[in-house]
């Protein structure tokens, strides 16, 4: 029976793994294709399919709104051609992620692949792929910087392979300007320059807390915990009790998932912690403060990407949005719709489906869209941030209202100290 | 380095969360006891009782202490008609176990594409059962953990109480022991089939119940869940009720105990140590093998 | 009171009895004999409804058994105490009691139902919070006995109730059948302990290979030359 229950469990696991390929597929392209196809991996399933899914209504918005234009003219086929997206699932999973990659590449014959739209880990999987199939490959908010390391290191293997976000030291270099910012104006003041860090166990997560605390040790901060927890993570009293006996100046939690993040806050409160928090990521969904409610209040975070009330960009395509899914924007939404519209334009500029051509276009990449201005970094292929291109500001949530409160150039008001501090 | 203030603080969060996980790996082992059948829908039922709790309190305005029984009861008719439906024609059939395992794979990403489709992806919020925190010997915890804790205690305890003395209970118990004696008892073991797997999923519903205002509410939301409860009662041995018990506090406790010594890093790793441990000196689990 | 006529049953495919005709009479106590493998056990699971029936018709006490599914032949008021015992073996002697008052009927009853069978078996008294599993086989077999008689029935089956036992536990076990016996409950005893089982029955059956091949009063069966060399060694 035990032996029997093995491969039944066996058999599970294959079935789940197998069913990547019954998704449908389409018959080989004719020599003159009738569209352009862009392949997106993204995680549709799993842990993190709420952010696959949130990515795939943010650029399947934008592909509406591109072929009711009438397309892109192609000078190769002296044509207007529209574009259509075919989904892979990863799962969450890099080796899914590069079967399924194969998959879009080899039998769907996509001329333009996306891999993956989420996840850093699926995505260093992926890239590999990018010298042994020359099509463009772009990622989309993946922002570890091993990704670019490795481009940056061997710029020939991946001249197809570009990373749509910016580095993951902005976060970290936001964290650490924003403490020295408030040390400075006497807003806030360590005792013993302590910091504990709650992240969840991905790439992104990771390389946050990093180039955070890197920079934090500089300045002669101590690290005194450093929790791991898997994706979509609840139950955090285990490692707020721990923390909360080492008694650390500052925590920083980092969770790319909402629920995770609502139930940190929550237990934050409820612990009775007296550490400064800042956050890093979650706190950009819009239902936050309303799933947290007063348990998000006074929280500091960082990047404020989405402010439609301010930028004017964000409250059109807010407005078209909702129109068509019915409900407001979150920064996934946005970073599919971003990304789709890169897509638009370097097939655009470069009026061809040549590899070369399309990857040359995406090099000279420049524009604005829902997050900001989209230029690339040459050396390591991905995005520039900072004010003049993808802003990273912190904010705090004061009232249940999200105000810029770092940098002072584009802050609204004052850091109103946390509460419980003590 | 750790003082015993922490170190009981640390047990307690670790025998909240171990009663969780014991609510959700019972239902798990209840089936496979008597059913002989792993339910890999039963992350879903768990998903559905979050769900339900969720329509009931935010549509239909109900107070959670009574959406959650009406949650339940729709929960067991709704599992004991799936049941009846699919998985009972796979009965007796040669290799009904793999048929059934597949029905309820089946069923699971059904029920998750369901929700996803109608109810979406977003992550919904359901309030505490009891709101605010109480303080206790230094310790300060949520009412809504303390909830939980007594929750299943009663719930476990109550089940127990089932099965030693009700009709229907020594049926269930001698239907899991030998079916063909028990027809000779004129138990009619398909309707006790029904009743199990209906018992089951609400055992899972309540638990969701329990665990949505933590957790969130999401079509994703009963993965985890299951993995942990799969480990719970291998760990205490597959269709033995008190081994799932003891199985959800000690990994419960476990879990948190690492999380103080090691970090948080090493709380699957230590979780996978032990399991491996105790399998390799009870190859059936803690109370495998036994009958209840 | 049980009519079994022109009964055929397979196994799948294969035919493993046939022609079975058998009478079982009210208050009596009827032998059914024969060597392992000759289709006791099969007629026996048949009669229950364990087994499918393809031809043939069994009637209890003028109802047609067919019409009844196995778990409801119980409520007619027909036992069975299987090969084997089937004990409950996590169940406790008191618990393996009580489930045999399972019928609606006899639910309500168990209390003293237990205390009657506790005085006639005071073995099962002294051991009844313990686990049937822990059992010993002559103990075993008075539990299932009293267990199958827990739901009153006015017929009870034993199948091979000396399987296994010591010669002076058989003879209590066959002493507590005749008393059950006496108290108004018609038995089917189906036995390859031929000489004991004929001595306390009135009329038997023999069954070899899938046939009823003979049916005699027992004493007669008792001197039958082909009973004496098969059966008894003589």
């Amino acid at each position: 029976m035990k032996q029997r229950l093995g491969i039944m469990i066996l058999a599970v696991v294959l079935f789940m793994g197998v069913s990547v390929f019954c998704l449908p597929t389409q018959p080989a392209a004719a020599e003159a294709p009738e569209v352009i196809k862009v392949g997106i991996i993204a995680p549709l399933s799993g842990p993190a399919a709420w952010a696959g899914a949130a990515i795939k209504e943010g650029a399947d918005l934008l592909v509406e709104e591109a072929n009711s234009a009438g397309g892109i003219y192609i000078k190769d086929y002296k044509k207007k051609m529209k574009m259509e997206i075919i989904y892979g699932d990863s799962q969450s999973k890099p080796a899914i992620g590069v079967t399924v990659a194969e998959k879009l590449i080899t039998k769907d014959k996509v001329h333009f692949l996306v891999g993956e739209a989420f996840h850093s880990s699926v995505t260093m999987a992926v890239m590999e792929l990018a010298p042994k199939y020359n099509i463009p490959i772009q990622s989309w908010m993946p922002t570890s910087n091993e990704i670019s390391d490795k481009i940056k290191s061997n710029p020939k293997k991946y001249w197809n392979f570009w990373k749509g976000d910016f580095a993951s030291s902005a976060y970290g270099k936001t964290i650490h300007d924003t403490y020295i910012y408030l040390e400075q104006k006497g807003l806030y003041k360590p005792k013993n320059k302590t910091i504990a860090f709650v992240i969840e166990e991905t790439d992104f997560g990771r390389s946050n807390a990093d180039s955070a605390f890197e920079l934090m040790q500089k300045v002669g901060w101590k690290k005194v915990a450093y929790e791991v927890v898997p994706i979509g993570h609840n139950d955090f009293y285990p490692q707020l009790t721990k923390i909360k006996s080492l008694h650390p100046d500052v925590v920083v939690s980092c969770f790319t998932a909402l629920n995770s993040g609502t139930s940190f806050l929550k237990q934050y409160q409820e612990t009775g912690m007296t550490s400064s928090h800042m956050a890093i990521y979650y706190p950009l969904y819009p239902e936050l403060i309303k799933n947290a409610k007063t348990a998000a209040d006074y929280l500091i975070w960082t990047p404020l990407l989405l402010n439609p009330a301010k930028i004017e960009y964000q409250a059109k395509f807010q407005e078209r949005f909702k129109k068509r899914y019915g409900k407001d924007i979150n920064n996934q939404n946005g970073a599919g719709y971003d990304g789709m519209l890169g897509v638009f334009v370097a097939f655009q500029q470069a009026s061809s489906l040549d590899p070369k051509k399309v990857v040359d276009a995406i090099a000279k990449t420049d524009y604005r869209a829902v997050l900001g201005r989209y230029q690339y970094n040459l050396d390591r292929h991905e995005l520039k941030d900072g004010l003049d291109y993808i802003p990273i500001p912190t904010a705090q949530i004061l009232n249940g209202k999200n105000i810029i409160v770092w940098p002072t150039k584009m802050a609204d008001t004052e850091y109103q100290p946390q509460p419980w501090i003590r | 380095m750790t003082s015993f203030p922490i170190l009981f603080e640390q047990i307690v969060n670790g025998l909240v969360l171990g009663s969780m996980y014991a609510l959700v790996a019972s239902g798990l082992t209840l089936i496979w006891g008597t059913m002989k059948m792993l339910n890999f829908a039963h992350g879903e039922l768990y998903m559905l009782g979050g769900f339900g709790l969720f329509f009931g309190v935010s549509y239909f305005h109900l107070a959670p202490w009574m959406a959650v029984p009406i949650v339940l009861l729709v929960i067991f008719i709704l599992a004991a008609l799936l049941e009846k439906g699919l998985i009972s024609p796979m009965l007796g059939r040669p290799d009904w176990d793999v048929g059934a395992i597949v029905v309820t794979l089946g069923i699971g990403i059904f029920v998750q594409n369901f929700a996803f489709k109608f109810w979406g992806g977003d992550f919904q919020e359901v309030p505490y059962m009891i709101s605010g925190t109480t303080s206790f010997l230094n310790i300060t915890l949520a009412w809504h953990r303390i909830y939980i804790l007594s929750l299943a205690v009663i719930v476990l305890v109550a089940f127990w109480q089932l099965m030693k003395r009700t009709r229907f209970g020594l049926a269930l118990r001698a239907t899991a022991q030998d079916i063909e004696a028990a027809t000779l008892m004129g138990i009619s073991y398909r309707r006790v089939y029904m009743a199990t797997f209906g018992i089951s999923a609400s055992l899972a519903a309540l638990a969701g119940t329990a665990l949505a205002p933590i957790f969130s509410v999401n079509p994703w939301m009963g993965s985890g869940p299951l993995i942990k409860a799969f480990i719970v009662v291998i760990l205490g041995g597959l269709g033995s009720f008190a081994g799932a018990i003891l199985g959800g506090f000690i990994i419960g406790i476990s879990e948190s105990l690492s999380v103080l010594f090691l970090g948080s890093g090493w709380k699957d790793l230590i979780c996978f140590a032990l399991l491996i441990a105790v399998l390799m000196i009870r190859p059936s689990g803690l109370f495998g093998g036994k009958e209840w | 009171m049980l009519k079994i006529n022109n009964l055929q049953v397979y196994y799948g495919d294969a035919h493993a009895l046939w022609d079975i005709n058998l009478q079982v009479r009210r208050g009596e106590i009827c032998t059914l004999v024969g060597a392992n493998g000759g289709g006791k056990t099969t007629l026996l699971k048949a009669v229950c409804g364990l087994l499918p029936i393809r031809e043939g018709s069994v009637l209890f006490d003028d109802s047609d058994l067919l019409a009844f599914k196995a778990e409801e032949r119980v409520s007619l008021g027909l036992s069975m105490c299987p090969e084997g015992r089937k004990i409950f073996p996590g169940m406790t002697v008191e618990e393996n009691l009580a489930i045999g008052a399972y019928t609606k009927r006899a639910w309500k009853k168990r209390q003293s139902m237990m205390k009657q069978f506790y005085d006639l078996f005071p073995r099962l008294k002294e051991r009844r919070k313990q686990p049937g599993g822990t059992l010993s086989g002559g103990e075993r077999q008075m539990l299932a006995i009293a267990r199958a008689l827990m739901s009153e029935p006015k017929m009870l089956i034993l199948d091979e109730p000396s399987l296994g036992l010591a010669p002076n536990t058989v003879e209590s076990v066959m002493e507590a059948v005749q008393k059950i016996n006496g108290n108004g409950v018609t038995i089917l005893l189906v036995e390859q302990n031929v000489n004991v089982s004929l001595q306390i029955s009135q009329r038997g059956y023999v069954i070899e290979s899938g046939r009823i091949v003979m049916s005699d009063r027992s004493e007669m069966l008792l001197s039958n030359p082909h009973i004496k060399q098969a059966y008894l060694g003589l």
